[in-house]
């Protein structure tokens, strides 16, 4: 039986969604932009779904806030881009975010993939994931009792399944004191392929030009994302060089790699070094900080 | 389900199936054959030639529920044109000649109809930008890009 859903359910409040998706258990899937929806829809890992419970009538499409940054669950790409574009104070803070959508190849991806998608298919590949990572993202999530916020982490537990109980889905991805500047890197053959390595790095500077805070997130061929809060070889230090290399060095050994035939574990592990070194670098000069 | 939307201009009404995209219904059951697929088995390449603009937004309509249509406006290749006259991107396609095979062209002129549209102006990073969801195997992307950049001219984009 492939893909045959015998029902559309587009709820106008969020209790209706969640009613809808509890009564409806298992045989339900979220529907936010559809991109992978629709990728999937021929793969036979859908063949199950009886209804779509789509998110596009619960006026979850919007970006606002300054000091905590709000961010609507169905926003698309493109929405967001524009946002972070509008001001250069969030172009550095959100930097990250802003060339990780850039780095998607192109307008229609963007106009059609939502933040909450990218963050609930939960892999590592991901560059929006990887980059709302660095930036220490939150996921607010709906439910039959009510909201609850938790690590973004912790909301993408695994491919495909983030961590949702009956009922719940991803409302809103929030970005506390987004500060400092972030940036994104990633490496990959084509456009179109997932990223071999990548990683987003987020930093705040100290009055002297040292880095005060910092958080790296890792991602493309991993088994799983790995995040780096404030690493030793980076905080109170300014990123030359020598400490560049140290962090070359701590992301290749923090990763888990996948090995196949698009890249070795060795190549995507010396990849995610790379990536790590040029995030921080990329960071660092866009919050204004010279190494030289 | 039943749904009412715009296509190129004129209002269409017909069921669709949930599981239906956009493209299966575009092409399949109301005939705009500007519409196509390329490398979708398996997984989308992003090659957008089923490029439409929904509500003048780019998207892939393969990975586009088709439910999503209903209230909105649809713009095909064929929408285009008006009383016989063709549109400056399709005229400046045809006068840059950036048609060789033809199968990417509808996409890439709804993409840069788009940017136009959108205030986009002739510098060649923003055109490439705006196409980079489009795969060309033939011309290489120069006539295409100097297509645009002509249309951008005539139809004075990109000034403030």
């Amino acid at each position: 039986m492939p893909f045959r859903p015998s029902k559309v359910i587009l709820p106008a409040t969020r209790e209706e969604a969640s009613e809808s998706l509890e009564a409806l258990g298992g045989g339900a899937v979220i529907i936010a932009g559809g991109t992978m929806l629709f990728r999937l829809r021929d793969s036979g890992l859908l063949d199950h779904v009886e209804a779509l419970v789509d998110l596009s009538r619960l006026g979850l499409s919007y970006v606002r806030g300054d000091a905590v940054v709000a961010i609507g669950s169905y926003t698309p790409l493109s929405d967001v881009y524009r946002w972070i574009a509008s001001d250069p104070r969030r172009g550095r803070a959100l930097g990250a975010l802003a060339d990780a959508i850039m780095s998607m190849p192109g307008w229609q991806i963007r106009n059609m993939a939502t933040v909450g998608g990218s963050a609930s298919i939960g892999m590592p590949q991901s560059d929006i994931a990887t980059s709302l990572l660095a930036l220490g993202a939150r996921a607010r999530i709906s439910g039959p009792s009510g909201e609850r916020v938790v690590d973004l982490r912790d909301y993408m537990a695994a491919p495909l399944s983030p961590s949702l109980g009956s009922g719940e889905f991803l409302s809103e991805l929030v970005i506390e004191q987004p500060i400092g500047a972030s940036a994104h890197e990633k490496f990959v053959v084509s456009d179109i392929d997932h990223p071999i390595a990548s990683a987003s790095a987020h930093l705040a500077l100290a009055d002297d030009g040292s880095v005060a805070s910092a958080r790296i997130a890792l991602g493309g061929g991993l088994r799983r994302s790995v995040v780096l809060e404030s690493p030793r070889a980076l905080v109170g230090r300014v990123p030359d060089e020598g400490v560049l290399e140290e962090i070359q060095g701590l992301a290749r050994d923090s990763v888990d790699p996948l090995d196949d035939f698009v890249a070795s574990a060795e190549y995507r592990r010396h990849l995610a070094g790379v990536m790590a070194r040029r995030a921080v670098a990329r960071a660092y000069a866009r919050a204004g900080g010279s190494a030289r | 389900m039943k749904l009412r939307f715009t296509l190129n201009g004129s209002a269409v009404e017909l069921d669709a199936e949930p599981w239906e995209s956009l493209f299966d219904v575009l092409r399949n059951r109301l005939g705009i054959k500007s519409v196509k697929t390329a490398l979708c088995e398996g997984s989308c390449s992003a090659c957008g030639a089923c490029t439409v603009l929904l509500d003048g937004r780019p998207i892939y309509s393969v990975m586009t529920p088709a439910y999503r249509a209903d209230g909105r406006s649809i713009t095909t290749l064929e929408g285009l044109s008006r009383g016989g006259e063709l549109h400056p991107l399709q005229s400046a396609f045809i006068e840059a000649g950036a048609v060789q095979c033809g199968f990417c062209t509808p996409g890439m002129i709804l993409a840069a109809k788009a940017y136009l549209d959108g205030g986009g102006g002739p510098d060649e990073g923003g055109i490439r930008e705006a196409i980079r969801g489009n795969l060309c195997r033939c011309t290489g992307y120069v006539k295409i890009i100097e297509a645009i950049r002509r249309a951008a001219e005539a139809l004075g984009g990109g000034k403030p």
